[in-house]
């Protein structure tokens, strides 16, 4: 479906519009909520709101971007949104947890169990997690919107409002980045 | 060097090996289920109660604007009576 007939569609049925992207895009959202807010249950207290917040503001898609980079907008959102309310409950002493949030994305990944990580790679992974949360904030978002979540470069370029090749120079920077951190790490760790 | 090589390699491919999580069921059944929990939230409260308030807020702006308008007139005759009672004894 073109964003013009879902548009369309969205006039005509809105809850056959809505059951249209949760069909298609539900699985992305998770994706990128559980990436967003690095825990499997929050991650699904949050797709619940990014769908709850789409389906409000459904009206408001003009179909001047694609529909996944305005499905992303409004996940980036709520998850941004989700993050500075959990922080403001810590702070407040009412919610007590034990993995650490600081400020807006940069996030402790001492207890981030990926759920689509296999059992022999979650080492790795963890290592790999942390590496990246080094980057600038850009390259680790067009690193993790390319490898780990599998977008195209295309889809990164519009949901960044970036030209693709300032993408792929973003992903050529954070992968040069990644393996001079992760040969740090192994010089460190090498004993 | 070779072994540190291999060593990064093997953890920058972790990332190509990362399946995209599956949503849970419960979690997909509730999402489909967004649009007629968001319509009864909102027939929560029948129409006819919101009208009722509606015109209620607009009944009360009204009377308290001809309230404080009536109030204005008649301290501008208590005032010109005053003044006229002053004038009155200032030429005695």
């Amino acid at each position: 479906m073109t964003e013009q007939e879902f548009i369309a569609c969205a006039k005509r049925d809105r809850d056959a519009a809505f059951s249209y992207l949760t069909d298609t895009y539900a699985q992305k959202v998770y994706g990128s909520c559980v990436q967003l807010v690095r825990n499997a249950e929050d991650a699904e207290d949050l797709v619940q709101e990014v769908f709850t917040s789409i389906y409000l503001s459904l009206d408001s898609f003009g179909g001047k971007s694609k529909l996944s980079t305005w499905i992303y907008a409004v996940t980036q959102n709520k998850a941004k949104e989700f993050l500075r309310n959990k922080n403001r409950l810590k702070r407040k002493g009412t919610l007590t947890v034990i993995d650490e949030y600081a400020e807006g994305f940069s996030r402790s990944t001492t207890n981030f169990n990926h759920p689509g990580v296999q059992l022999e790679d979650k080492e790795k992974a963890h290592i790999l997690f942390q590496a990246i949360d080094t980057l600038a904030e850009n390259q680790a978002t067009a690193f993790r919107l390319a490898k780990i979540e599998g977008y195209s470069y295309a889809e990164i370029a519009e949901m960044m409002e970036l030209s693709v090749s300032s993408i792929e120079s973003l992903l050529f920077r954070a992968n040069k980045r990644l393996r001079v951190i992760l040969a740090d790490f192994y010089e460190k760790n090498k004993s | 060097m070779k072994q540190e090589q291999q060593w990064i390699e093997d953890i920058m491919s972790v990332s190509e090996k990362i399946d995209t999580p599956e949503i849970p069921m419960d979690v997909l059944q509730r999402i489909k289920q967004i649009p007629s929990r968001v319509k009864s939230t909102v027939d929560m409260v029948p129409k006819r109660t919101l009208w009722l308030v509606a015109a209620s807020i607009a009944a009360l702006i009204a009377v308290n604007i001809y309230a404080s308008s009536v109030s204005q007139s008649t301290e501008v005759t208590e005032s010109s009576f005053g003044d006229a009672y002053f004038s009155h004894l200032n030429q005695l």
